[in-house]
């Protein structure tokens, strides 16, 4: 009885230590998901305003310190692009976080099955 | 208060635990807090796009060539004068910066703030439901506790 005890324990420990690895992960998975949510919202209001735009308008993009003049038809392109990229990286997020959380819901099975194998049948909750 | 809401949440959450009341209250708690936050933020967002738009009402046809302080940065200014009021210059966003005349960026600014006012009023009723949700297992959990009290010292005159 003794040696099935150690044995389980390592297992449950090995399976909390698994589970809250992957909360970790996932954490700075969604803060990822979040920084990249923000961009994309930000590039496309962007993309928006220099839609209203005439072909001759004056548009500068910031490098530094440094306003540099930019085709309003070049703008539009590179901030078009931006989205695109960003909303690609965005979707690899969530398929990272999406099976984060299946690794996680994997753990939280196995530490019910030990947890119930650990309690005595007669003891079992009703 | 707590009646009318009871018959729709009241079911499930009058079987939680006392424990999981509090987990409950503790997590919506700050939930309510990130999103004021958030309103915050936008609030004080929309009051620099007033401010920028007001400021260029400043930039008036007869106030070309006065004197006027030019800021280098934040704690240094040069004396200068006001060589042209028909455009700016806007920061629309994520570094692109567009040549607008004074029209079309007062444009611009009202369209920032109507956009800011459609996300606050996108945000208000969802802080309000999760604070009155707050509210309601904060009593529940009151009352949990207190029959918990009596059911351990019925004796009590």
């Amino acid at each position: 009885m003794a040696q099935v005890d150690i044995k389980t324990k390592e297992e449950f420990q090995r399976e909390i230590e698994g589970l809250e690895s992957k909360q970790k992960q996932i954490s700075k998975c969604v803060e990822v998901h979040e920084k990249l949510e923000g961009q994309l919202n930000e590039n496309k209001i962007v993309k928006e305003e220099l839609d209203l735009l005439d072909s001759d308008t004056k548009v500068y993009k910031q490098t530094g310190p440094v306003l540099v003049k930019q085709d309003v038809d070049e703008a539009k392109v590179a901030v078009q692009n931006r989205v695109s990229y960003i909303s690609t990286e965005l979707k690899k997020q969530e398929k990272v976080i999406q099976d984060l959380q299946k690794g996680q819901e994997q753990h939280k099975e196995k530490l019910k099955q030990i947890q119930s194998r650990l309690t005595p049948p007669t003891a079992q909750k009703a | 208060m707590a009646a009318p809401a009871q018959g729709q949440e009241g079911v499930q959450l009058n079987s939680l635990t006392p424990q999981q009341l509090k987990m409950l209250h503790n997590q919506l708690s700050e939930e309510v807090e990130v999103l004021s936050m958030s309103m915050q933020t936008l609030k004080t967002t929309q009051q620099r796009y007033l401010e920028s738009k007001e400021s260029l009402s400043e930039l008036k046809e007869d106030n070309v060539g006065k004197d006027m302080l030019v800021p280098l940065n934040s704690s240094v200014y040069v004396p200068g004068q006001l060589a042209d009021a028909s455009t700016v210059v806007v920061d629309i966003g994520a570094g692109y910066y567009v040549e607008k005349s004074v029209k079309e960026a007062q444009e611009f600014f009202k369209r920032k703030m109507d956009f800011l006012k459609q996300q606050m009023e996108k945000v208000q009723p969802n802080i309000q439901s999760k604070f009155q949700t707050k509210q309601i297992v904060a009593q529940l959990l009151q009352n949990k506790m207190m029959a918990q009290a009596n059911q351990t010292a019925p004796q009590k005159a």
